[in-house]
């Protein structure tokens, strides 16, 4: 059987998932949408956006936000526990980024006989960085669980105008400039 | 063969031997032939030297008065001699002649000085008395009856005492005889070592120079004996059996023989004419024997054996010269009759020696390997010598089973995984099998390039290292690179016209020290992107879109480059990747990572990350390690390797995990890569992948799951085994999910998975793995 018999089997099998984080009977039904794929870029010239994220309990508070050539990790293997979604300067949802909860922890735990477990829980409190690819005109992402509940709004239109005015020969940065001069707003 | 007797000896033993032996036969055919001709030329002379003195001791006259009494003025005689030695062969006479002794007017003299001698065959000694009477009138005294008549007298061997009575004089002489010693040219033997008891001989090949009796004899350190006693003229050959004159057998031990001619002394071997042959080896040879020294495979209890991965070979010692035949048969055999196919050398000398089998047989005009099945190989020798023979193991026959070529999978390793400059680094090439076990294979080949000259179109030709009919092949190389740089490396396993496998080109880098402690972070094993066929000017590029990028960090190493400690990070990050691969060091099994290693990519980061114990006062959970690191922006996985006690966690939203041991790199790998669930109950984490999912939340999705039923797959619960009794179906509370991977309950302890107990990857979670990695391959990742 091929894998994209496989496939279809699996979107006709699947009418629920849920995410583990809570219990099996209390969560509600999930539509099973594909994410919008991000559209993957090679180019040496890939750039990224760092975003610093704290997230405590359903909070979430950027820490701060940069750009910089190189191209951002991919999100291909993650379990649909926390989305990015990318919007560009009309609204128009670019892509969406699909991946582990920021809170997610697992701790080691080492048995008596040898082996060891990874009990998985959520942190109260977590802090880090959070990579987004820079795509064409992206100006904001929104932060949201599984089930679309948001948390977060992020502006990314000062952070990459900063990178793209001191780097306007790149044609990317360039057509970014551009959309951003015309008075697209997002 | 008696004493003295001619015969052809036995042949050569050996190529050796068999070169010495021609080169004394050679010898002894030239002094043979040279020797034949002057004793062909000489025979009618071949009589006796003979040294023969004549002395004239008495003369006396028999008159009593003057000897001549016709003379004027007669006195007593004035006796002279003249003493001629003659021979009837062509040697010339001797003449002697004592007038200057002549002894006046005396009727008896006794001289002591008339005394002549010669040398020659067959002599005569002739004895003339005169009586001086002036030069001009001598008178001949008559000393033999008649008168003028000369004593002649044929020579005898020894001392004889001749008077003779004359009608005037009387003479008494004394002739001594004695034969020449024979010059004795130094003897030459066919062959120094031998074993009368196996009917051997030598032979000794000679020449004298006119006939002589020889006494040949043999010295030993256990005592000395005659071994013959032969009459010769010219060329001799001696053959000696090994016993002594009277039959009795000569021991074995080295033997000095002493070849004695006449006049020599066979005992005082210094004394002429006598020659030694010094160390001659008298023998007794051990049985011929076959014993097997080695084989491949095994010979025990019916190996497998997959031909494609090289011959079967058995390394055999030989006592003697011997014909050998490797006889092959289908089915259980022993001892062959019918062979299917035959390998044979012959004339193999004594020592070491081997034959091979490639597992094919000739059908239809060209050569076949054998279909798969059991064998019986046999292996026998027909010694020159035709005496019996000793096989060791008694019956050298023995089963193999030949089997299909089991699959192939090729990974390398270089350690270390990132040089220094200057510093050797050793690349390591494992073929493996579906369990990954090391699988022998017909061909390992290792590829070392400086990317740096390939990309000046300076591409590597020929591997650095081959290795045939191995499972494992290395190779160190002193510099990989003359400066720093990448070293890109591969490896290629295949068998004999049968799978070919082989990894990516991965580069490695190589840094100068200085970098130590740096936040650099460079290449441990990045697979190239190099296409199919490209320009060489592609050699070294790279695409993180296509690979799951993993850099590991030194927690808690003092990375100075004056240190250990970066040497000592290498080892472990090296060993996580070998887990990786697959390989160990904690255990082995298959591998995704290793099945996909294009898409698999290690980097290392040069600057130390601080690794805390959280918490170090307190219990379980809240000792976790606390450790921070600045992760690059395109690593998918970012693993702290470090030391220190406390406990391993992983923050996988920022692909950031730490780990003491290579165990939980493979199971935390299988979370951050391919987002696997857990499988074990009761405290993991469980969530639903929505495409290829290795954890379903409920029981209709999982039964659902194409995988499910297939073949001895179900979905088992994911619950508390102390709760539950088995076995369980449909929806229950407190069930964490359900897995499908095998048909082994959960209640059941230890099931392998490496989601449960970080072993194996089963249906699901390979499936899974997979997924990713064809995502990867188009540039997704």
């Amino acid at each position: 059987m091929s894998r994209s018999q496989l496939l279809l089997l699996f979107a006709a099998a699947i009418v629920s998932t849920c995410c583990g984080l809570r219990s099996t009977s209390a969560q509600p039904a999930v539509a099973l949408e594909q994410p919008i794929p991000i559209p993957a870029n090679p180019d040496i010239n890939a750039k990224h956006l760092r975003i610093t994220l704290h997230m405590q309990e359903r909070s979430i508070t950027v820490e701060a936000i940069s750009m910089d050539y190189g191209r951002a990790r991919s999100y291909i293997g993650d379990p649909d526990q926390f989305r990015a979604k990318l919007f560009g300067f009309s609204g128009k949802v670019l892509g969406e980024i699909r991946t582990w909860d920021p809170r997610a922890l697992a701790v080691y735990q080492a048995n008596s006989d040898g082996t060891f477990t990874d009990p998985f829980s959520l942190k109260q409190e977590t802090e880090g960085d959070f990579f987004v690819p820079f795509i064409d005109s992206l100006t904001y992402i929104e932060l949201t669980d599984r089930w679309n509940n948001s948390y977060a709004r992020i502006d990314l239109v000062n952070a990459i105008q900063a990178f793209c005015t001191a780097n306007q020969f790149d044609s990317e940065c360039s057509a970014w400039l551009k959309n951003f001069i015309q008075g697209s707003t997002p | 063969v008696k004493d003295g007797s001619i015969k052809r000896v036995s042949g050569p033993q050996g190529l050796c031997h068999s070169f010495l032996v021609r080169t004394e036969r050679l010898i002894v055919v030239s002094l043979l032939a040279i020797f034949g001709f002057l004793a062909f030329t000489q025979t009618a002379h071949a009589f006796h030297q003979v040294n023969v003195t004549a002395t004239v001791t008495r003369v006396t006259n028999k008159l009593n008065r003057c000897f001549d009494p016709l003379v004027v003025g007669c006195s007593r005689p004035d006796y002279y001699a003249v003493i001629t030695i003659e021979s009837n062969s062509k040697d010339p006479s001797q003449s002697c002649s004592f007038r200057k002794e002549l002894i006046e007017n005396r009727d008896t003299i006794t001289p002591t000085t008339w005394t002549c001698s010669a040398r020659m065959e067959n002599p005569i000694v002739v004895v003339n008395i005169w009586d001086f009477d002036g030069n001009k009138f001598p008178d001949l005294a008559d000393i033999v009856a008649g008168p003028g008549e000369s004593l002649r007298v044929p020579v005898t061997r020894g001392t004889t005492s001749i008077t003779s009575v004359g009608d005037d004089t009387n003479v008494m002489i004394i002739i001594t005889a004695t034969r020449e010693p024979s010059k004795l040219f130094p003897p030459l033997v066919n062959q120094r070592e031998f074993d009368p008891s196996l009917n051997e001989t030598i032979t000794i090949s000679g020449a004298v120079d006119h006939q002589t009796r020889l006494k040949i004899r043999t010295n030993s350190t256990l005592g000395r004996a005659d071994i013959g006693d032969i009459n010769v003229n010219g060329p001799f050959m001696f053959v000696w059996n090994g016993t002594f004159i009277g039959g009795t057998a000569a021991p074995v031990a080295i033997h000095d023989i002493i070849v004695a001619g006449e006049g020599g002394n066979p005992v005082i071997s210094s004394s002429p004419p006598t020659e030694i042959i010094n160390g001659i080896n008298l023998i007794k040879r051990p049985p011929n024997s076959l014993a097997i020294l080695s084989s491949f495979p095994a010979t025990k209890s019916k190996p497998r054996w997959n031909p494609r991965a090289g011959p079967l070979k058995l390394e055999f010692l030989l006592s003697s010269s011997a014909t050998v035949e490797l006889d092959i048969t289908n089915g259980n055999a022993c001892p062959i009759t019918t062979s299917l196919e035959t390998i044979s050398s012959s004339n193999l000398n004594p020592g070491t020696s081997s034959l091979s089998w490639d597992g094919t047989i000739l059908r239809g005009g060209s050569r076949q390997f054998v279909p798969k099945g059991i064998y019986t190989v046999a292996l026998s020798a027909t010694f020159s010598n035709g005496l019996p023979n000793v096989l060791v193991p008694r019956e050298p026959c023995f089963q193999v089973e030949v089997i299909d070529p089991p699959p192939l999978e090729i990974a390398v390793e270089s350690s270390p995984i990132v040089a220094l400059l200057g510093e050797p680094m050793m690349f390591t090439a494992t073929a493996l099998d579906a369990e990954h076990a090391d699988r022998l294979t017909g061909t390992i080949e290792i590829w070392v390039a400086d990317v740096i000259e390939v990309g000046a179109h300076r591409p590597p030709t020929t591997p650095v290292m081959t290795c045939r009919q191995s499972s494992v092949c290395s190779v160190s190389i002193i510099t990989a690179t003359p400066t720093t740089g990448r070293v890109a490396f591969k490896a290629v396993a295949h068998d004999i016209l049968g799978s070919f496998v082989q990894t990516p080109w991965r580069m490695a880098e190589v840094i100068d020290p200085s970098m130590i402690g740096t936040g650099a972070i460079v290449m441990a094993g990045v697979p190239m992107d190099f296409g199919p066929s490209p320009p060489v000017e592609f050699f070294g590029r790279f695409n993180q879109s296509k690979t799951i990028d993993t850099v590991y960090f030194p927690g808690n190493f003092d990375m100075s480059a004056d240190g250990s400690d970066p040497t000592v990070f290498r080892g472990i990050v090296a060993d996580h990747i070998k887990q990786l691969w697959g390989l160990g060091p904690q255990r082995r099994f298959p591998s995704t990572f290793l099945a996909n290693q294009d898409n698999v990519s290690f980097w290392v980061a040069l600057k130390n990350a601080t690794v805390v114990n959280s918490n170090p006062f307190d219990p379980d959970p809240n000792n976790a390690c606390s450790y921070g690191a600045s992760t690059p922006p395109w690593s998918e996985v970012n693993a702290i390797v470090h030391r220190t006690p406390c406990r391993d966690n992983s923050k996988r939203f920022f692909r950031l995990y730490s780990a003491k041991s290579p165990l939980i790199s493979w199971h935390e790998m299988h979370h951050v890569a391919f987002g696997l669930a857990d499988e074990y109950c009761c405290d993991g984490g469980y969530w639903q992948q929505s495409i290829f999912p290795n954890v379903y939340l409920s029981h209709v999705d999982c039964v659902a799951d194409p995988l499910s039923g297939f073949g001895s797959l179900t979905c088992q619960p994911i619950r508390d085994n102390n709760v539950f009794t088995c076995p369980i179906s449909g929806q229950v509370q407190g069930i964490r999910g359900w897995r499908l991977d095998s048909d082994t309950d959960i209640c059941v302890n230890n099931t392998p998975d490496v989601m449960i107990n970080n072993t194996i990857e089963l249906g699901a979670d390979t499936r899974r793995a997979s997924h990713v990695f064809s995502e990867c391959d188009q540039g997704k990742c």
